[in-house]
């Protein structure tokens, strides 16, 4: 009886583990999301009565914007991680838009009742990552842009652990790098055009690993929806790289999920460098006579960049478009 | 909501008798002077990857126009250090008066703008400042809040004038043969746009990866190569001889950065190629400044101080 409980417990934390992955792995942000997750950030307009410049003991808040004046873009915040409903409701009422009053000014940790976001918080909320991340932490978590500068693209990063990231948009007419960030400079979210030397090589070119690589990434010519255990399988794979930039990917591939999230069956489908040169549609045939069991399952396709792969774009219309049965 | 572009101009020979008049009693004195050890202008850091640079016939080299520590005295400038995912923060813009003879620093830690004369010495203090970026005007020094999208008139006599300026406005236009300061006023009501801003007299744009050019505003294009992988092209300048100053960022194989600004004749000829260190310890937003006859002014936040060169022209 025990060992039974005990099982099904496995057995639930195991899916609710798979669960997690999955939806970490697959429902994963576009370069689009990036943008758009950060615009309300930015543009956001506030005004607050709650002013105080007290950066020492028992208080610790230093507010960067003057009382009663309307800003725009949601106040930095030293160790700030707030999402905008949070930030409005808390500087409505008592709370502190924002705080300048660091560590480096004295400040032994976060103070209590200041809102707003810090650089790496920023980031955070836009690519939709739950708790307080740091530098560090995100320098960690993200992999190195192919050509670094000359490879950024909309929604990659430049970071530099231990003191600042900001997030790459576009290159603009002078070939200076527009970015977003929430930084000390300007003391809110603010989406600029900064300079190449802002950022020396201290700073790492880098890209959030569940970021979509492709703009649009789709199945299509499915054959075979509903096939036999050992029949072949047989569909062909149209990726579309849409944000006009090109990249190269040193393979395609696909996977095979099962309902409970488990891959079953994985295959390249290029081992070979693949370049998408600006708005590209590339085609893959796949074709192979499968061993899986009756069941429902779903394909994702997936792009290696270095030695790490990422899904495409797998968002859930698209998911269900690639479900397909395998009967007995 | 409609926006008019309107224009102020600088008298050149106000600004110094702007700043004087700011001055607090007994603040114009040497012992107020915050000096750094040296008085020599602090060499940039030697790159060999600078030597590939071609001949040109001008030379340039920096003196010392003003050396302040930090701090928050009189004359001094804040500086927060980074760290603890707090990006540095320091003097983030300079302007300087079309005659040399007045240096105003933003100096955003502790909110104010600090004055200085051509010798360096400091002239006064605004305080209540805050601001990304600011300028000399006719009527006091304006100092732009890209948060608030204001731009503050500080007068001589204390008063504060503010105005609502577009949103996208994110740095003054200075013009510096004639000192003539410009930005985008945003009004109500109905408005024209015939006293229109003029547009800088060229344009700068990135071209590929090795090459930029400069537009003029009588139909020239000036090419500008670069031997490493070209970053970024900006306007400086272009002073009362018609020369045209561009800063020019080139991106190494190592993701650093090596900055110079290149003077250019209306004709196209490159006649300078002034390097720029970019050892700060905070990054300025405006880091250079031209004047009238063609001085260049460099902002340099160091770790324990602030220089400011001016790169002169020798015989």
């Amino acid at each position: 009886m025990i060992g039974k409980e005990i099982t099904t417990m496995r057995t639930r934390i195991l899916s609710a583990f798979i669960a997690v992955l999955f939806s970490t792995a697959t429902y994963g942000i576009t370069r689009d999301d990036v943008v758009a997750n950060a615009a309300p950030f930015k543009d956001l307009r506030w005004s607050s009565k709650n002013s105080l410049d007290s950066c020492k003991a028992t208080t610790w808040i230093s507010t960067p914007h003057a009382a009663n004046k309307t800003v725009t873009g949601m106040a930095y915040n030293w160790g700030g991680n707030n999402t905008i409903a949070e930030f409005n409701k808390a500087i409505a009422g008592t709370g502190y838009p924002g705080n300048k009053c660091t560590k480096t000014q004295g400040n032994p940790g976060l103070s209590k009742n200041t809102w707003g976001v810090d650089c790496s918080g920023f980031f955070g909320r836009i690519f939709g990552i739950t708790g307080k991340l740091n530098t560090t932490m995100i320098r960690d978590m993200t992999v190195a842009v192919r050509g670094d500068r000359a490879g950024l693209r909309t929604g990659d990063i430049l970071v530099k652990a231990g003191d600042h990231v900001a997030i790459y948009l576009s290159g603009t007419p002078t070939g200076a790098p527009l970015i977003v960030e929430s930084s000390g400079y300007d003391w809110r979210v603010v989406q600029r055009t900064a300079k190449w030397s802002e950022f020396p090589k201290s700073y790492e070119s880098k890209r959030y690993a569940q970021l979509q690589d492709a703009g649009i990434a789709k199945f299509n010519g499915m054959t075979a929806p509903t096939i036999r255990r050992g029949a072949k399988l047989v569909t062909n794979l149209t990726l579309r790289e849409s944000d006009g930039n090109g990249i190269t990917y040193d393979g395609i591939g696909l996977s095979i999920y099962n309902d409970s999230m488990t891959v079953k069956y994985g295959d390249a489908l290029a081992t070979q460098k693949v370049a998408f040169r600006g708005d590209e549609v590339r085609k893959f045939n796949f074709s192979v006579t499968n061993g899986l069991q009756p069941g429902t399952y779903r394909i994702i396709a997936i792009g290696k960049v270095g030695s790490r792969w990422t899904p495409f774009v797998p968002k859930v219309p698209y998911l269900n478009n690639t479900r397909f049965t395998i009967t007995k | 909501m409609q926006f008019v572009f309107t224009y102020v101009l600088l008298i050149a020979l106000a600004a110094p008798a702007i700043a004087d008049d700011l001055l607090g009693p007994g603040q114009n004195r040497q012992d107020h002077l915050s000096t750094l050890i040296t008085t020599e202008a602090v060499p940039a850091p030697r790159d060999p990857r600078r030597e590939r640079q071609v001949r040109v016939p001008e030379t340039y080299k920096p003196v010392v126009a003003l050396a302040v520590t930090y701090g928050d005295g009189p004359g001094q400038l804040g500086f927060m250090a980074g760290g603890s995912d707090q990006r540095a923060l320091g003097p983030l813009s300079f302007a300087v008066d079309v005659e040399g003879d007045s240096i105003a620093i933003l100096d955003p830690v502790n909110q104010r703008v600090v004055t200085f004369n051509r010798y360096g010495l400091p002239r006064g203090t605004i305080d209540d400042a805050r601001g990304t970026d600011l300028a000399l005007m006719p009527d006091g020094i304006g100092v732009l809040d890209t948060a608030t999208a204001t731009l503050v008139v500080h007068s001589p006599n204390g008063t504060r004038t503010e105005v609502e300026v577009s949103p996208e406005q994110s740095k003054l236009i200075v013009d510096a043969a004639t000192g003539a300061v410009y930005f985008r006023e945003r009004r109500d009501g109905t408005t024209t746009l015939d006293a229109a801003v003029r547009a800088p007299a060229a344009e700068v744009f990135r071209v590929d990866d090795h090459a930029g050019e400069i537009r003029t505003e009588d139909g020239f294009t000036i090419p500008v190569h670069t031997a490493e992988t070209f970053g970024s092209i900006d306007l400086v300048g272009i002073d009362r001889g018609g020369n045209i100053f561009v800063e020019v960022e080139q991106l190494l194989p190592d993701s650093d950065v090596i900055k110079e600004v290149r003077k250019y004749r209306p004709s196209g000829e490159l006649r300078a190629v002034i390097p720029i260190a970019i050892d700060y310890a905070a990054h300025p937003r405006r880091e250079l400044v031209l004047d009238g006859a063609g001085n260049l002014y460099h902002l340099r936040p160091l770790a324990h101080g602030v220089v400011v060169e001016r790169w002169e022209q020798q015989p």
